[in-house]
């Protein structure tokens, strides 16, 4: 049984409260994602799932049992550490195989095992090395056997891939997203990148200053942002929020951009005349043209920036700035005029005072 | 770099005075104590003369430096294993626990090494003569009163801190999510990283134990629970004493501490390495 449930969790470290009454729901076999900008609780919150922290408010169950107030060593979870943390003094083999002995297992039994999973992490010719004499994506993958060997019911992961170059990177990710679907095995896993988070998770919990901002499906967060925060942590280039006012009646309101531009907002989109909004538009639902379009932003290129695979357009506007992006190649320099255009279906609009998203039907 | 002659032999010259100033006198003692030709205190020979093991048959049958030989290897023995120890774990505590207090216990231990030996020999006279609580006795004039004191050594604490505040709390978290707890953390995590460092506070401690005098004077009163300090000192001013025969007991007390040097040079030279990379 691996379900993970928080409720209510709070911790201070002395004067300073750094989760705030948390709540959460891992189910069993899940592979949830935590991630937030720096400072804002994911690995405390992650050490108290673990037990290495304690909790000043609020209780924590794995399965069916509570285990708030029990040591890490008796909630049947494995860790993998940023800095892989692996014993210098110990073989490999030794490495992965401490927790096991620990337990008091046979010594066959525990080679058994550690030749296996070395074995499916392609480790086997690594037994004997000590730690210092593997590269860092082989210590990476020891870290991640350790874990694994002990079968434990949830694996907890904080910011395992970030010492590995961009490449490495890549494949691992792979790596732990085919773990997962083999294993099966409960997984919160820390990180602060989003591509990460998007491609692991298959639940995405956006933490800012130790409070939770949303959960979600990957592609619920992606679409369907809660604020400000959310809309803008998620997506790369980020969404484009621009300062708009509402007009119109209230059945058919639309928002007046910095430039005067007006872009309808349909009926009953939740806004109220007068208010102020954020509008906004991810770059990949602006579309770019270099005709004049009616109702369009007119805007400049700014800057070109070309991947290969995508390619993104600074634009600068009367007064704000926009970003486009799309897949195909085109022919654009900087100083050209364009006219862009959003995706009616995909703008969200946000209070420009809360951050909050402002949905339709609901009052504003 | 080539070397011309002339540098060759500045440097072999520099390398020959080392070796006298060094090993000379250690040379002196034992062409002395191996000579049947004896010297007045103050002299030592340069040549053996009349090679002979009278003079250490002397000092262990009749001078009885066996018995002293014995207490100081017993005395150190015990000593540096409950100094190690000790200072093992107060560096643990002081290193990774929060206490209330740490900040002054810290404080108070550091305090202990700014005051000589002279100062403190009195107070501790009085307390070894203190009688234990519940047993009624006290340990004075007994190996307990030689040991003891040295137990706690200030230097060898704030080593082994240093050294243990440098070992990553990561692996402490790993080997907790592990399983291990806090005894087996210490013995199967801590101690073998902070290895190099043990080395140098052993043979400090070692060093620092053999060489005690002032404290086996005030800590018994019995001969035969002496030291080979102290009975050095004796022979030393014993009138009747020949010369060649004090210094044959000074080439046995030596021994030892050679002995260990070469058991853990390898330590002692590592330890005193990556302390000095650390800076
Ligand atoms: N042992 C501690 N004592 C005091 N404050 C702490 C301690 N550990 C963490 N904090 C504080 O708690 C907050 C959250 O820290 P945490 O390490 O969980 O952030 P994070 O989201 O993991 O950040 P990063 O992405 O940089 O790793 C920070 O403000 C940090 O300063
Ligand atoms: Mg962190």
């Amino acid at each position: 049984m691996g379900s993970v449930s928080l409720k209510n969790v709070s911790k201070s470290f002395g004067a300073v409260k750094v989760i705030h009454d948390v709540s959460l729901e891992i189910e069993e076999g899940e592979f949830c994602v935590l991630i937030g900008p720096s400072g804002s609780g994911k690995s405390t919150l992650l050490r108290i799932i673990a037990g290495l922290e304690d909790v000043s408010a609020g209780n924590i169950s794995i399965g069916d049992r509570q285990v708030t107030d029990l040591p890490p060593k008796h909630r049947d979870i494995a860790m993998v550490f940023q800095t892989y943390a692996l014993y210098p003094q110990m073989t490999v083999r030794e490495n992965m195989g401490f927790a096991l002995k620990l337990a008091g297992m046979p010594k066959a039994e525990i080679n058994a095992k550690v030749t296996d999973v070395a074995r499916m992490l392609e480790l086997d010719q690594l037994l004997e090395r000590l730690p210092k004499e593997l590269s860092g994506g082989q210590r990476q993958r020891v870290s991640m056997g350790r874990a694994i060997v002990r079968n434990p019911s949830v694996f907890l992961f904080d910011e395992p891939l970030s010492n590995l170059d961009a490449k490495l990177r890549v494949q691992v990710r792979g790596e732990i997203a085919d773990l997962h679907r083999r294993l099966q095995t409960t997984s919160v896993y820390v990180t602060h990148d989003q591509v990460e988070a998007m491609t692991l998770g298959q639940k995405i919990v956006v933490l800012k200053d130790g409070r939770v901002e949303q959960v979600g499906r990957p592609l619920e967060l992606y679409d369907d942002p809660v604020n400000t925060f959310v809309a803008s942590f998620l997506g790369t280039p980020s969404i484009n929020l621009i300062e708009a006012d509402v007009t119109g009646a209230s059945d058919a309101c639309a928002a007046r951009l910095p430039d005067g531009t007006e872009v309808k907002l349909g009926k009953n989109n939740g806004c109220m005349p007068g208010q102020k909004i954020f509008f906004g538009i991810r770059p990949e639902h602006a579309r770019l043209s270099l005709e004049d379009q009616p109702g369009a932003i007119r805007a400049r290129i700014h800057a070109v920036e070309n991947t290969g695979s995508d390619m993104v357009i600074l634009n600068e506007a009367e007064g704000f700035r926009i970003t486009a992006a799309f897949k195909e190649q085109r022919a654009l320099e900087p100083g050209a005029s364009v006219s862009i255009l959003p995706d009616p279906a995909k703008i969200r609009i946000f209070d420009a005072a809360t951050g909050k998203r402002i949905r339709r039907g609901e009052d504003a | 770099m080539k070397t011309t002659f002339p540098q060759k032999l500045a440097r072999g010259a520099v390398y020959a005075l080392l070796l006298i100033v060094f090993c000379g006198p250690f040379w002196g003692i034992l062409a002395t104590a191996f000579s049947k030709t004896t010297v007045q205190p103050g002299q030592l020979l340069i040549w053996p003369d009349q090679p002979t093991f009278d003079h250490f048959i002397y000092a262990w049958t009749e001078v009885k430096a066996w018995i002293y030989l014995f207490n100081s290897l017993l005395v150190v023995a015990i000593g540096t294993v409950l100094q190690t120890t000790v200072s093992a774990l107060a560096a643990y505590a002081l290193a990774r626990k929060k206490f209330r207090g740490a900040a002054f216990i810290s404080l108070a231990i550091l305090s202990t090494m700014m005051l000589p030996d002279e100062v403190i020999s009195i107070p501790l006279y009085l307390i070894l003569h203190q009688k234990l609580p519940l047993l009624g006795v006290s340990i004075y004039n007994s190996y307990a009163a030689l040991i003891l004191p040295l137990v706690g050594w200030a230097f060898s604490v704030f080593l082994l801190t240093e050294f243990m505040k440098a070992v990553p709390r990561d692996l402490e978290d790993a080997a907790r999510v592990d399983g291990a707890n806090e005894i087996q953390i210490f013995l199967k995590v801590i101690v073998p990283l902070v290895k190099p460092a043990l080395g140098t506070t052993t043979i400090f401690g070692f060093l620092m134990i053999w060489d005690q005098y002032l404290l086996p004077l005030i800590a018994v009163d019995d001969r035969s629970l002496y030291t080979i300090p102290v009975v050095l000192r004796s022979l030393r001013v014993d009138e009747i004493m020949q010369q060649n025969i004090f210094i044959a007991v000074t080439v046995i007390a030596t021994v030892p501490c050679i002995v260990v040097y070469l058991l853990l040079q390898k330590q002692f030279n590592r330890g005193l390495m990556s302390g000095a990379v650390k800076g």
